[in-house]
């Protein structure tokens, strides 16, 4: 059964399939593209710089992301730059802890929540494990410019007390502008945590006009809707990551809100993958 | 007629023999005893349950369920590390589809839409471990060894299938497939060639014999459907593809995508009816797609065994194999998602018990009548296409 030529065809398509992921990535040509990965009721979101830097939002409470992934990364050599867990819910976490167990990670940014006050092992494994591998982590708020697309990482425990057992407040914030194209990532945060971050947020990512893309945080729960965050950012495009749920997200009257406020909503269980590409001129499009 | 009942009696008078003691066994455990058959399967869900609760990536225990060598913890630990090692190399349905082809994990339940893509084109029953991992063991022993005809060497065939079933969980379909294909190589040192179809029901009769709350199992209900269903219909679904393709027999049977097409489509004659049953819906497509993606099994299953054993002595010796394991398991993977567009692919069917038994009863029935004219069929075919 095994000929030689079998094998050799065997490898031909591994060769291929690489070259078709360099291929497709060397193409973007000066887009960036965020990825919002349909995992059932989680988060995961993918984005891809110009130059084929890579930045993954938590990955979600299955291992989907990780198929994702596959169709993106080479499975041999697989490396992220920036891999962020915005709070340590088992709906975000799940997924990165897969996905770290073959992928390398530039860097891991991670809320800087005690990980003395929390019970959940999947998170106390999470940090122990990774401090052991040697991954560089960082629990700190800065700024990075990767390929000409400015990221503003944002604790927003640095900026308010809060209390460490509410673990979605500590979400990290994340804000890309991508010359003048503003994208704002919120996890799982507060409707409190929104309104106190409006103008940090406003002020280090310089939206002054309508936002572009945002991220409605926690599922369209209606615990974490803030009409004066939403009045003053004033989204222009909004995603839902959300999938069968017992909680009833996402809220039919926070959809509604923001329609109001002339936001449109997206969901991925409706749409599955949500792909939005950017391109150099603030123009977009949604596939 | 009444001489030709009395003759198949007296003919297979063990047998007969040993379904009188089955029922008894099954009514004294099951009806009459403080029985608690078909009790096993739900137990098995509410524990998938906590399980989901609790938060999936725990290092599991209980890693392929309640099975008889639970407390076995040396399979647990080889498993688990197992499990380990597939992920530190294969992105996600890969690792999962590579782990339930080689040693019968069940880790679906973390790749959600890929089980999804699995049930609705038809094609779980390709993930879970099969009777066929035995028989591929059973005939890579005896090329390994030369042959089974003595008995050191039958001991040894017997006993290594023995411990993979065991290191597999022991699910019933490992299980048949064990007791077949040890009987038939006792047969087979003895110099006999037992009945296919009587070897079967030999082993489901031992095997109910054992735990008779095995006849609840629906994984022992589909693998010997499938198992009776091949046995019985594929000679007569390969006579009708003939026909169809207009192809010599001989050439058919070197074509492997037909081969493949044959044997689906007759294994789904006897099992389509559990499977309206359970899951309420019946996939069209399933013996097309099955028959494209076969191929892909034997070839992950040997590799995949041979990354997994590689695995365990040295990291860069393991990276070597996966490369090339990496392609049958991503040519499964992509095949299905492709076909998972398809719309229509399964309907809604969902049959009562009396159906299926009416639908069973019609099948054998007209089996047994017309099984001389079909086998003549297949003959003549057979020989016109000779000439």
């Amino acid at each position: 059964m095994f000929k030689p030529k079998l094998l050799v065809i065997l490898l031909l398509y591994v060769a291929i399939k690489s070259l078709f992921i360099e291929f497709a990535g060397s193409l973007q040509n000066g887009k960036t593209i965020l990825d919002f990965i349909d995992v059932g009721q989680g988060d995961s979101i993918f984005i891809t710089t110009p130059l084929g830097r890579t930045i993954l939002i938590d990955g979600g409470p299955n291992y989907d992301s990780d198929a994702f992934l596959d169709d993106r990364i080479p499975f041999w050599d697989c490396y992220i730059d920036y891999v962020i867990i915005t709070h340590p819910d088992a709906d975000h976490l799940t997924g990165v802890n897969r996905i770290l167990k073959r992928c390398k990670a530039g860097l891991l940014v991670f809320p800087g929540i005690p990980v003395e006050s929390l019970d959940s092992d999947l998170y106390k494994g999470f940090i122990n494990s990774n401090a052991l591998r040697d991954n560089k982590i960082s629990n700190k708020s800065f700024d990075k410019v990767i390929d000409g697309v400015e990221f503003h990482f944002l604790m927003p425990s640095e900026f308010m007390n809060l209390n460490p057992k509410n673990t979605n407040d500590h979400s990290v914030f994340l804000c890309m502008d991508y010359g003048g194209f503003e994208a704002l990532f919120t996890g799982d945060a507060g409707a409190k945590v929104l309104k106190s971050m409006t103008s940090i947020v406003k002020n280090k990512c310089g939206i002054d006009e309508p936002l572009e893309v945002l991220k409605i945080p926690h599922h369209g729960s209606k615990y974490n809707y803030d009409q004066y965050f939403t009045e003053e950012v004033k989204p222009v495009v909004a995603v839902i990551s959300v999938g069968k749920n017992k909680f009833g997200h996402p809220d039919p009257q926070v959809i509604e809100n923001y329609a109001k406020n002339g936001t449109e909503v997206f969901r991925t269980d409706e749409l599955g993958n949500i792909s939005i590409v950017i391109n150099k001129n603030k123009s977009f499009k949604l596939k | 007629m009444q001489n030709l009942i009395c003759e198949k009696l007296k003919r297979n008078k063990f047998l007969i023999l040993l379904l009188i003691i089955v029922m008894v066994r099954f009514l004294s455990v099951c009806t009459f005893g403080a029985g608690h058959c078909g009790v096993k399967e739900k137990i098995r869900y509410e524990s998938y349950k906590e399980y989901e609760k609790e938060g999936l990536d725990r290092d599991r225990a209980e890693a392929g369920g309640t099975s008889l060598f639970d407390y076995f913890n040396f399979i647990d630990r080889f498993r688990n590390s197992s499990i380990q090692k597939a992920r530190n190399f294969y992105p996600s349905p890969h690792s999962e589809l590579l782990l339930g082809i080689v040693l019968g994990i069940d880790e679906l339940q973390t790749v959600p839409t890929f089980n999804d893509i699995l049930i609705a084109t038809g094609t779980i029953h390709v993930v879970v471990v099969s009777g066929y991992n035995i028989n591929l063991l059973f005939s890579f022993l005896k090329s390994f060894l030369g042959g089974i005809y003595s008995f050191k060497k039958y001991l040894i065939a017997v006993i290594a299938t023995l411990v993979y079933s065991v290191i597999s969980g022991f699910e019933p379909p490992v299980i048949r497939a064990w007791i077949m294909s040890s009987v038939s190589g006792l047969g087979m040192f003895y110099g006999r060639k037992l009945d296919p179809v009587m070897l079967l029901l030999f082993s489901g009769l031992v095997m109910i014999f054992f735990d008779p709350g095995l006849l609840y199992s629906l994984s022992f209900q589909l693998s010997f459907l499938a198992s009776l269903s091949l046995l019985m219909f594929s000679p007569i679904v390969k006579a009708f593809f003939a026909i169809i393709s207009k192809q010599s027999m001989t050439k058919s049977s070197q074509n492997l995508l037909q081969e493949d097409l044959v044997s689906s489509f007759s294994a789904q004659i006897l099992v389509w009816p559990v499977i309206s049953i359970n899951f309420g819906r019946v996939s069209i497509f399933s013996p097309f797609i099955n028959s494209i993606i076969l191929w892909t099994i034997p070839v992950s299953t040997i590799l995949g065994a041979a990354f997994l054993f590689s695995a365990f002595i040295n990291y860069y010796l393991a990276f070597a194999v996966s490369l090339f394991l990496y392609a049958p398991l991503d040519i499964f993977v992509q095949v299905l998602r492709l076909f998972s567009n398809i719309p229509f692919l399964s309907v809604t069917l969902k049959l009562n018990a009396i159906y299926l038994i009416v639908y069973y009863l019609a099948v054998f029935v007209l089996y047994q009548l017309f099984k001389k004219k079909l086998e003549s069929v297949a003959n003549l075919e057979r020989k016109y296409v000779q000439t």
